[in-house]
């Protein structure tokens, strides 16, 4: 009910009415205005619209059929467009509404227009590229207002025309319209409407007749042929049941891909702001990374004199190593090496040493313990700051391995 | 006055419009990734270095005991040839000290080297080997500033008793 509601409050209906043309948001008459440009103007934009015609360029006839079925009746009512309006049957743009149904034959009301009457009557609204959801005929909202169940004879005023309806149980029957307010010539032609109509099938005998104020002018010709209580018709509001429906389809296919383009464009819209939020967020990732280079370098910056300075101790302690770090000592070194020899078999014959490197020349009975020396000098903890090589031992007389092994501190 | 498109033209519009959307978009993401990547790298080997340097930064009252201890020690070189004979002199003792042998005693001139002015002596060994390491041992200490630029040992060739050596022994004295 609630979404109803909101529908309602979300499109506006425009009636042509006594006064002129009433745009009516949900069941709130908000403006009056002179023209249908006028009232389109006073609309925002893209707002969905709701148009009631007015009677005068509709053509109304009540028709009897033999058919039940709605296709097979809209076919019929297509055919006698075809054969009775004065206009191609492409430019016909109509609907029709079922009165009464027998066993074998329906009664409906068939309202239909020109296709340029109606572009001619809608120019404003499509000017504006409102988006139109409905053009219904205005009398259709006045069968709306009068009583269920029963036939009423309804006069009324729009955009300055009288208009004579006889409405079968909330249903326009039968319509004619008097091209001005004139109520003498309304009250010289009604009795010959009146036996017009009961000829055509439609009933002579009113429950009620109602009375516009606007039209009240009429009223006592209304008294003098209609014997029926006269009772005055109620301000005419949008119905939501006005049946009939004149928009034209292509208009309806314009709309239906203007709103698509409309939902596409949102879309896209969306994309693009999805997009450019993506492309700020990477822009700010990399600003935060540049930020962050930037601070490390500074931090490193801030480091660097003071990093110069131990440097310089640094290499000038270490240039000076060989004589104050006794762990440099020749003594120190012989000890360490002559400590991993695995065995008394596995003698050092040689042991020079220079300020950047040492080398032992030794002999073991196997070339295996040879390599299992090597291995314990590379293992020894108290070497690991040496960077200790050595080729493959050499096979020597007597089945004897010579290595060599080169240590840089 | 400007014709509107048809729907044909308006699809080769829109996928002419789509191929330069996703052509900036690879351009963009590509610079993106590529510029990432690089900083990241940036940032990761500088931070190694920070800490690296933040390490080091951190012996710094180490090194400058060390730097310190090395100025107030570190002897001073007046007379090159005065402390090339007092060198040679602190050897023959040691030597004498414990029955190392001395040959071939040497002088040589003075180095300088940037944390150093070397004064050397060269000296030839023929001794047990408990008694060079004696020797040796005693030699060399912290104090004293005596580095080993040269030293060579080898088995006695006529006595697998004895080792022979050949020692470049210097004293460090401070830059000039």
């Amino acid at each position: 009910m609630e979404g109803i509601k909101k529908n309602e409050a979300d499109a506006a209906t425009i009636l042509p009415q006594a006064e002129g043309w009433a745009i009516w948001r949900g069941s709130k008459r908000e403006h009056i205005a002179a023209s249908l440009a006028e009232a389109v103007a006073l609309l925002p934009s893209r707002l969905p619209v709701h148009v009631a015609l007015p009677a005068q360029g509709l053509v109304i006839e009540r028709l009897q059929l033999p058919a039940t079925q709605p296709d097979e009746l809209a076919g019929m009512v297509r055919l006698q467009w075809e054969k009775t309006l004065p206009f191609p049957p492409e430019d016909v743009s109509g609907d029709f509404a079922v009165i009464a149904q027998g066993p074998k034959e329906s009664t409906v009301l068939a309202v239909a227009a020109s296709r340029p009457a109606l572009e001619k009557l809608c120019q404003p609204l499509r000017e504006r590229a409102a988006a139109m959801t409905r053009l219904s005929p205005f009398v259709s909202h006045v069968a709306a207002a009068c009583p269920a169940d029963r036939a009423v004879l309804a006069v009324y005023v729009e955009l300055g025309q009288i208009v004579l309806a006889i409405v079968e149980n909330r249903c326009a029957g039968w319509v004619h319209l008097f091209p001005s307010c004139d109520a003498a010539r309304f009250s010289a032609e009604l009795p010959q409407l009146l036996l017009t109509a009961s000829l055509e099938g439609v009933p002579a005998v009113f429950a009620e007749v109602l009375v516009a104020p606007e039209a009240e002018a009429c009223e006592p010709a209304l008294r003098e042929h209609c014997p029926a209580p006269i009772a005055p018709l109620p301000l005419i509001a949008p119905a939501c049941d006005a049946a009939m429906d004149l928009l034209p389809s292509a208009w309806r296919l314009q709309e239906e891909q203007s709103r698509t383009w409309r939902r596409t464009e949102r879309r896209l819209e969306v994309a693009a702001v999805v997009y450019l939020l993506m492309m700020m967020a990477g822009m700010g990732h990399l600003f935060l990374l540049r930020r962050q280079s930037r601070q490390v370098e500074a931090q490193l910056a801030a480091l660097r004199p003071q990093l110069v300075q131990i440097q310089e101790r640094q290499s000038r302690s270490l240039a000076l190593a060989p004589a104050i770090d006794p762990h440099r000592y020749t003594v120190e070194m012989l000890y360490l090496i002559h400590h991993c020899l695995p065995g008394a078999e596995v003698r050092l014959t040689e042991f020079d040493q220079t300020l950047p490197q040492w080398r032992i020349v030794g002999e073991a009975p196997t070339a295996a313990l040879a390599v299992h020396y090597v291995a314990r000098l590379k293992d020894d903890p108290e070497l690991k700051d040496c960077q200790i090589n050595a080729g493959p031992p050499q096979l020597v007389a007597g089945d004897r391995a010579q290595f060599n092994i080169f240590g840089r501190p | 006055m400007m014709r509107s498109m048809s729907s044909r033209e308006k699809r080769l519009a829109a996928i002419v419009g789509a191929m330069v959307v996703i052509g900036a978009t690879f351009l963009l993401a590509d610079g993106y990734f590529r510029q990432r990547t690089q900083l990241q790298t940036e940032i990761a080997s500088r931070t190694k270095q920070l800490r690296l340097a933040r390490s080091l930064a951190a012996e710094s009252g180490f090194w400058e005991q060390r730097d310190a201890w090395v100025r107030a020690r570190q002897p001073v070189l007046t007379d090159g040839d005065q402390a090339g004979v007092q060198l040679l002199d602190r050897v023959k003792n040691l030597a004498q000290k414990h029955s190392v042998t001395l040959e071939n005693q040497a002088l040589r001139a003075a180095e300088r080297q940037p944390a150093y002015t070397s004064v050397a002596v060269e000296v030839e060994t023929k001794c047990a080997w408990p008694e060079l390491v004696a020797f040796l041992h005693e030699l060399q200490s912290p104090e004293e500033f005596i580095a080993l630029e040269n030293a060579n040992l080898k088995i006695d060739a006529t006595d697998p008793t004895q080792m022979r050596g050949r020692f470049k022994i210097a004293r460090w004295f401070a830059p000039q």
